[in-house]
């Protein structure tokens, strides 16, 4: 397995405080990482760092071998379900397309390469039917495939997601996770998430955020790096094989 | 109205009320979408400090117009991400500073000023032959950028961040925009004025974003409803003896609002 990226003790300060502190990860090219941690923990400043959009104080990003930012091309970003103007004339195509901005350039329309790969992308995610919908018009589920379709006509290596499941509704996360998975075999995921049971199912590697990064690059978390996280007792529940986050424990 | 067409004052007011259609079609638009109606009202009320300068040192005011307002718009786009002040207070700032820039330089200026009234509210009867090409030439420019990136200047407005991260160079192309809003306020100033810009910037895209749901057809779209409101504005005022500047406006606003009205009886009858 090749390494996709690399943060080496990295801090990020953000409005004047410490957002990050001394992060190291590194992620392989078919890695899962569910990223959990309390709200206001530095999930979505490590994606942005990531992607280049914050830059560190201190320390290293390497993203494809790149500094973070001309990756832009090989990496796949959803953010968190912003408040977008859903009443914004745009519509699904159209939105898919823009994830080709950077592959087309400046000066120049979008070539038959960037609408294969939106068309491709929408497919991928079953919105190719929905192409000429306003985006008005569409459930939010529907608006989130979208947006991930968005990021997969990039082509990327890497895929980051803040929050995907915020606006999708229960009944249809599980056809949700079920696609990221089948994402997961071309491509490495990192997804940022408050929700830890159903991280834990989906998930190959766990991380807990809270300024600090506790990772062992393994499935499960120690009771110990939750509570350092969280910074109050947590209570364990173990899930059944063949997923598990936290360790089985004596109860 | 077909007589009128004799006299070249007519003329030159028809043409600058299509000129200025175009402009408020285009960046209206982007305006509307992207919540930018402060940022503009803003540009539009620093130029005044151009008008005079104009007076003062003798040269065409509307070129003075065009420098200072090109320069508010190059001090918002850089002052907010450079210092601490916020956008909302720098437009504030610099609208006021700019005014004030004016009235000092016309105070300045020897003489007493006779058509300062209409750089304010618009004039649209007296536009000179010579503005009409500075417009012609203006309306070009907001053109071709807006053709070049239009696929860049749509991502922008939908989702900032976005574009940003997939390499589209979105500090430069705020600054392109910006400097567009500016050009459009000196296309629309001498037809409705510097503190009625802001009315034909937002309102034919305003009802346009009613009607249609993709960014070129409410360009197509808000273009159509500027020209026709700038004509019947301006043939109202003839045959009222009104300001023509206001009566543009008037019949703008009051279209918007038969427009609102529609669409929300429409809904009413549907969901009856």
């Amino acid at each position: 397995m090749s390494i996709i990226a690399s943060l080496n003790n990295v801090w990020v300060n953000y409005n004047g405080f410490t957002a990050l502190e001394d992060i190291s990860l590194s992620i392989e090219s078919r890695d899962f990482v569910g990223i959990i941690g309390p709200n206001g923990g530095g999930k979505s400043t490590l994606l942005k760092t990531i992607l280049g959009l914050i830059e560190p104080a201190r320390g290293s990003i390497e993203i494809l071998g790149m500094p973070p930012g001309k990756a832009s091309r090989q990496v796949g970003y959803v953010a968190q379900f912003h408040a977008f103007d859903r009443q914004f004339p745009i519509n699904v195509w159209e939105v898919a397309l823009m994830g080709r901005l950077g592959h087309a350039g400046l000066l120049k329309g979008y070539s038959s390469q960037d609408r294969d790969a939106a068309h491709e992308a929408l497919e991928k995610v079953e919105m190719l039917n929905y192409k000429n919908r306003h985006i008005s018009q569409l459930s939010g589920g529907q608006q989130q495939r979208v947006l991930i379709a968005r990021a997969l006509a990039t082509r990327p290596k890497l895929l980051l997601l803040d929050e995907p499941m915020s606006n999708v509704d229960s009944a249809m996360q599980k056809g949700f996770y079920e696609l990221l998975s089948e994402l997961n075999r071309q491509m490495a995921i990192v997804m940022v998430s408050h929700d830890i049971s159903a991280v834990s199912q989906y998930v190959k590697k766990v991380a807990c955020l809270n300024r600090r990064l506790y990772y062992h690059g393994t499935g499960q978390l120690t009771t110990e790096d939750l509570e350092a996280a969280y910074q109050c007792p947590v209570e364990l529940i173990a899930h059944g094989a063949p997923h598990r986050v936290l360790k089985d424990h004596p109860r | 109205m077909l007589d009128l067409l004799q006299y070249e004052f007519m003329r030159n007011a028809i043409v600058a009320g299509l000129l200025a259609a175009v402009a408020c079609g285009l960046i209206g638009t982007y305006v509307v979408v992207r919540r930018m109606v402060s940022v503009s009202g803003g540009i539009a009320h620093a130029s005044f400090g151009g008008i005079g300068l104009g007076y003062l040192l003798g040269f065409n005011p509307v070129t003075g117009a065009l420098v200072f307002s090109l320069g508010a718009a190059l001090l918002m786009g850089t002052v907010t991400r450079r210092t601490r002040l916020s956008e909302d207070a720098s437009i504030g700032i610099l609208w006021a500073t700019g005014m004030a820039l004016g009235v000092i330089f016309i105070g300045l200026a020897p003489g007493y000023a006779p058509d300062l009234f209409s750089y304010l509210f618009g004039s649209i009867l007296t536009v000179p032959t010579s503005d009409i090409w500075m417009m012609l030439v203006l309306d070009s420019i907001i053109l071709l950028v807006v053709a070049l990136f239009f696929k860049e200047f749509s991502a922008l407005s939908f989702d900032e961040e976005f574009s940003r991260v997939v390499g589209v160079p979105t500090l430069f192309l705020n600054l392109v925009l910006l400097c567009l809003i500016a050009l459009t306020v000196v296309v629309l100033i001498r037809v409705v004025g510097i503190v009625l810009v802001i009315a034909l910037v937002t309102i034919p895209a305003s009802i346009a974003s009613q009607l249609t749901r993709s960014l070129k057809k409410m360009m197509l779209v808000s273009s159509l409803l500027g020209a026709v409101f700038t004509i019947a504005g301006l043939w109202l005022s003839y045959q009222l003896d009104l300001a023509s500047g206001a009566t543009i406006v008037l019949v703008s606003a009051l279209s918007l609002a038969a427009t609102l009205g529609w669409t929300k009886f429409k809904r009413t009858r549907r969901n009856a």
